[in-house]
């Protein structure tokens, strides 16, 4: 499955990296998945994307849940939840 | 109903008249403006950048218009959400709009801030 990955605020700021085009094994079907995947790749990103750590997501632009499966071709957006107002 | 994201600031009178589009039959238009606080969380704010995510930020803010426009008769909304560097009391999002049937101007728009 391939996916347009895009991170925002601290969070791109800790990976250094704004987006990415990724190619991910049939194994990775939701959300979570793609976390858990993105986190075995070692420093920065298990500390950024840690799974005790309060991160929202959006598929195709649209705010989910980690639990939402995942679409071939999709773009997936992490961004850190956001206080004020 | 026009949504705009913009970094740079707006006028109030501008835009009334840009939602008002010349229509004298209006009687009344309701309008909010949100306002940087120095203040988020019991922390001390001096400046604050504000980023989006383009496309989502729209979409997420005609939604919201849309659920205003369903609650309430509303003939037009105007809905513009700054971003980029901001200070206290600069104005952040503004939120207007004017009734279909009665021109009183009695509207809802809830707006949240930072994304989406």
């Amino acid at each position: 499955m391939k996916l347009h990955l895009r991170f925002f605020a601290s969070i791109r700021e800790s990976l250094g990296l704004a987006h990415e085009d990724i190619d991910l094994p049939e194994n990775i079907k939701t959300i979570d998945d793609l976390r858990s995947h993105l986190i075995t790749r070692g420093h920065p990103w298990t500390e950024t994307l840690a799974k005790d750590k309060v991160l929202r997501c959006a598929l195709n632009q649209q705010m989910v849940s980690v639990e939402t499966a995942l679409i071939d071709g999709a773009e997936v957006a992490f961004f850190p939840p956001v206080t004020g107002g | 109903m026009p949504v705009r994201i913009q970094e740079h600031n707006f006028d109030l009178t501008q835009e009334i008249a840009l939602l008002r589009k010349d229509d004298a039959a209006i009687g009344a238009i309701a309008i909010f403006i949100g306002t940087v606080r120095d203040l988020n969380e019991g922390a001390a704010v001096k400046a604050m950048t504000l980023e989006h995510y383009p496309g989502m930020t729209e979409k997420s803010l005609h939604d919201i218009v849309d659920q205003a426009k369903d609650r309430w008769d509303l003939k037009d909304a105007l809905v513009i959400h700054r971003v980029g560097p901001l200070m206290p009391q600069d104005q952040i999002v503004l939120g207007g709009g004017y009734e279909r049937a009665s021109g009183r101007g009695f509207c809802g728009l809830r707006v949240h801030y930072g994304l989406p």
